[in-house]
């Protein structure tokens, strides 16, 4: 069970005063290292399912386990905080400080981690995120997507092995986001296990594995290729595919002989252009 | 009518180290009936603009007028501006608090001491407009709405004060695409039908694309760019140089022709792209 980070095994979760099951009996297992978008519509249990993952709530029925801490036991609550950190939609409700290094080294103190690798940590995850240069400024006079930097940086602070993000890019522009794409490619690489939560699906297309969520089950999972190429059933979820997909195929509607799981532009590109 | 702004600069922090110049010599003018895009990347003062132009906040220098009337020379006159120029903020479905969708929707007329008659019309033409019925959704809790929904009521509240000057600030952010469309189809047919004025923020750039006549592009507190549609996103290397992109679509239209393909330079949309491909591929293999 050691390769895998996060096991969740067949839970369901309902909220206190809803009569439907947020989350409907979902089995996922994620590996360590893996780098995972999960996608589908407001309310399709996505961010529950995230919020179960850090023990923010407890499962109904089933059981999650965090490398190999079960979720329900409250004795292990701060470990699997720890381990699996979280960064949440709107990063005015998780700032705390009045300067920007002070907010990163909030989590590492509260962990009693030494100054000098608090200073170290604070350093290079607010380099990671590249604010580095904002790091004696107070927080809220930063943009909204440059608060969301900083929040991502509380986390990468915490050294935690497994990082989930409930939509970090939604209020950032183009460049913010692409920014916060590469920053998770490189942690990634350096072995940080992500799980992404996004609506881009030109996000969702960087990811290892993309799993899509519709009223509160899993309907589709595999690689951005494997989902992407069932455009109908994508948009029947309430989602979207990215242009380059679209377009390929319309074109294979019309008679052009293109592979119909083309993701990227440059593979479409170099395909047209043969 | 108009909104112009002339010779705006606006200072915050001004006298601490964090002195920022978030606009600095910004002219502009909004014409009635336009769909209006301002894009720039985080920070480069586009929400500073949209609050500049209707009083919430007031230039360090130079001046924005609305429809004539001069932002804060009379402060008595900043409730009316604020009438005519509705602005939808971020979130804005954090700021719903009623209990029903009705009375949500309103509590700005209420405010505005109209009749019953006048308020409750008010009410059931804002909520139809951005796509509701009315019978339906008024006596529903705002609370128990999906976000896109939410969102809605929210656009309904400000619709009903009737302005004529609609400024959206990102209104689809963290939406999941069906709420992005939801919303985006609203808009648009409220601009069609009524003379409404819509001035749209926003990161996305494949929906500004889709949706407005002119795009105004600001970095760093400048304007950078502006013109439709199509000739801003003709400019991509300008575009990524100050942190923005260009639509999927334009990017795989400019790698193509990069690579020798002959078809036009100003696409943005699936449908023209499958057309011009087609076109090309067709006479390659004639």
């Amino acid at each position: 069970m050691k390769e895998y980070i996060i096991r969740i095994e067949n839970v369901k979760y309902k909220y206190e005063k809803e009569a439907a099951y947020a989350v409907n009996g979902v089995s996922l297992n994620i590996k360590k290292g893996e780098f995972t978008a999960i996608i589908g519509h407001n309310g399709s249990g996505k961010s529950t399912l995230a919020k179960l993952i850090n023990s923010l709530l407890l499962p109904t029925e089933g059981k999650i386990f965090v490398k190999d801490m079960d979720t329900s036991d409250d004795s292990k609550l701060w470990d699997i905080r720890q381990t699996a950190g979280m960064v949440f939609q709107n990063p005015d409700n998780q700032l705390v400080a009045t300067i920007v290094e002070e907010d990163i080294a909030f989590g590492p103190e509260n962990q009693g981690v030494e100054p000098s690798e608090i200073r170290r940590r604070v350093d290079e995850a607010l380099k990671a995120v590249g604010m580095y240069e904002y790091r004696k400024r107070p927080p809220h006079l930063l943009s909204g997507g440059q608060k969301q930097r900083i929040a991502i940086a509380g986390v990468l602070a915490l050294n935690s092995d497994c990082i989930i993000l409930d939509e970090p890019t939604a209020m950032l522009d183009p460049s913010g986001r692409k920014e916060v794409m590469e920053t998770l490619k490189k942690l990634n690489s350096q072995g940080k296990t992500i799980l992404l939560i996004t609506h881009y699906m030109d996000e969702a297309v960087l990811a290892d594995r993309v799993v899509v969520m519709d009223k509160g089950s899993i309907k589709l999972d595999g690689t951005p290729k494997e989902v992407f190429r069932n455009i109908e059933e994508i948009k029947k979820f309430g989602l979207d595919v990215p242009q380059v997909t679209e377009l390929t195929q319309e074109l294979i509607k019309e008679g052009l002989d293109l592979p119909p799981d083309i993701i990227d532009v440059k593979e479409l590109v170099d395909i047209l252009c043969q | 009518m108009s909104i112009t702004a002339e010779n705006i600069k606006y200072v915050y922090s001004e006298g601490t180290p964090f002195r920022t110049l978030a606009l600095d010599n910004v002219n502009i003018t909004i014409n009635q009936g336009e769909f209006v895009g301002i894009i720039g990347h985080t920070g480069s003062g586009k929400s500073t603009l949209i609050q500049l132009m209707n009083g919430l906040e007031l230039p360090t220098e130079g001046q924005v007028k609305v429809n004539d009337t001069i932002i804060g020379e009379d402060k008595k006159k900043l409730k009316l501006i604020r009438q005519t120029v509705g602005l939808v903020f971020q979130y804005p479905e954090y700021q719903l608090f009623e209990e029903t969708v009705e009375k949500d929707v309103a509590f700005g007329p209420i405010n505005l001491n109209l009749s019953q008659e006048e308020v409750d019309l008010r009410v059931k033409e804002a909520l139809e407009s951005v796509g509701f019925n009315y019978k339906k959704i008024k006596d529903v809790s705002p609370f128990e709405l999906s976000g896109g929904q939410k969102r809605r009521v929210a656009i309904a509240g400000v619709l009903a004060m009737k302005p004529d000057y609609l400024i959206l600030d990102e209104p689809t952010a963290g939406l999941d695409p069906a709420g992005r469309n939801e919303i985006f189809q609203q808009i648009k047919k409220l601009h069609e039908k009524s003379n409404v004025t819509v001035v749209l923020v926003s990161h996305s750039m494949e929906d500004i694309a889709k949706l407005v006549d002119r795009v105004i592009v600001l970095s760093k507190g400048k304007i950078h760019m502006e013109g439709t549609p199509k000739e801003i996103y003709s400019q991509a290397e300008e575009l990524e140089k100050i942190g923005l992109g260009i639509p999927q679509i334009a990017s795989i239209v400019k790698e193509l022709r990069n690579r020798g393909f002959n078809i036009r330079p100003d696409i943005l949309t699936v449908e023209e792209a499958k057309e011009e491909i087609l076109k090309e591929v067709r006479r390659r293999n004639v």
